[in-house]
């Protein structure tokens, strides 16, 4: 592999691997790290990438070292930030499934929730924001926040389970 | 048993628990505060007691959907962004700067270039000295060319099997396992797996079905033991491979 092979398999796989890394670690300097990781490994020559089937394998070794990292974490770290971690939770390595059942729910999340329970859903977990926080960044009480949270958390559930999907 | 709304309500507690402390060391601003929240919850939850929680099926399964969840909100959230590939590539140039000229040093023309402009020879010599030079190229292109004629077979010759279909390892005893190291060149996992683990008489399960098709180089020491073989595996980047009751389990 000469630095031109290398230099186009990162330009044309880093967006795409770079977003598998944010939806499962994310943070943008970690993922970034991994996709970096990734593209060394390849330098020192011990694995051979073929055109055909780079891109599947490009993103299952991003998937790989993003499972480790987040195995690394404390249990409490992973809990707080809703980390999905480890190997029993599932995920599937179908990236386009998996992006589909995202996208799926997001547009049934999106149908069923009003606008200000999506907004403090996602600065409450998105941005990792406490609950005080995000209340005084929307203007509304403690209690409108965990409200909004208690019904965002049963339309996840009851989506989940009237679908009866596993995930 | 919990009900569906206690449970979410404990949840929501709970989160809200991990959370103030993970922030508490960054903002100490009130002791009072604080030791009232201690002694809300005189024992802090340790790492050992929320595993016991999260070993609660239905909050396990809560805490996975909700993390599904965000993941679904962060990947809705893709397109704002998007990162700026050129530079990253910079960047990464920079940083592996020697490995990446050591790329391109390794084909064999650039090196020969290099040997000619660092010896520069004196003019009055010049006509000895070319002479020479063009001996002593000529020997080294030959050292170059000699050792790796007979190589050239063997690898050719792993390159042409496909060890799935050509090996026979149905009729490899386990006893009888050749010590001679077997080259599996750019074959798929699937296959690959297959012929190990009909030589050690397992079964091989594909969790992940991508991993069938990834392609390696890999040299199988026929004479390690299975859990050694594996271990080996493992190194690759894109493998996980866990032994379960004799049967090989590709995550």
């Amino acid at each position: 592999m000469t630095r031109k092979d290398v230099e186009s398999l990162f330009k044309t796989h880093y967006a795409q691997m770079y977003h598998l890394a944010l939806t499962l670690l994310f943070d943008e300097a970690e993922s970034k790290d991994v996709v970096s990781e990734v593209f060394a490994s390849l330098l020192s020559g011990s694995t051979v990438v073929r055109a055909d089937n780079a891109k599947a394998f490009l993103l299952a070794s991003v998937h790989h070292r993003c499972l480790n990292v987040l195995q690394h974490k404390q249990v409490q770290e992973r809990f707080a930030r809703l980390l999905t971690e480890g190997t029993d939770t599932l995920i599937s390595d179908n990236t386009v499934e998996e992006q589909m059942q995202m996208e799926e729910l997001m547009r049934y999340l999106q149908d069923n929730l009003s606008p200000l329970s999506l907004e403090i859903f996602r600065l409450r977990y998105l941005k990792e924001m406490t609950c005080q926080k995000v209340a005084e960044a929307l203007n509304v009480s403690r209690q409108t926040v965990h409200t909004h949270l208690k019904q965002t958390v049963e339309k996840i559930r009851k989506y989940f389970n009237s679908n009866s999907k596993a995930i | 048993m919990m009900t569906e709304e206690e449970r979410i309500e404990w949840f929501l507690k709970l989160q809200e628990l991990t959370n103030e402390r993970e922030q508490s060391d960054a903002c100490n601003d009130s002791a009072e505060r604080g030791g009232r929240r201690r002694s809300q919850h005189p024992k802090q939850l340790t790492e050992e007691q929320l595993q016991q929680i999260l070993a609660d099926d239905e909050m396990r399964q809560l805490v996975q959907q909700l993390g599904f969840a965000k993941r679904a909100f962060k990947y809705n959230e893709l397109a704002d962004n998007t990162p700026d590939v050129d530079a990253e590539w910079e960047k990464f140039a920079a940083n592996h700067a020697s490995q990446l000229d050591t790329l391109d040093e390794e084909k064999p023309k650039p090196r020969f270039h290099a040997y000619f402009f660092t010896h520069k020879v004196a003019a009055s010599f010049i006509g000895v000295l070319l002479a020479s030079g063009i001996a002593f190229a000529a020997i080294q292109i030959a050292r170059n060319i000699n050792p790796s004629n007979p190589q050239q077979p063997t690898t050719e010759q792993a390159n042409d099997k496909r060890p799935a279909t050509s090996l026979p390892a149905d009729t490899i005893k386990a006893g009888t396992i050749p010590s001679e190291p077997y080259v599996f060149n750019n074959v798929p996992l699937d296959s690959m797996l297959t012929a190990i683990a009909a030589v050690h008489g397992v079964q091989v399960e594909f969790e992940n079905e991508a991993a069938r098709q990834l392609r390696f180089h890999f040299v199988w020491k026929r004479g390690d033991s299975l859990d050694r073989v594996i271990e080996k595996l493992n190194t690759f980047e894109a493998v996980n491979i866990g032994v379960e009751n004799k049967k090989l389990v590709v995550r």
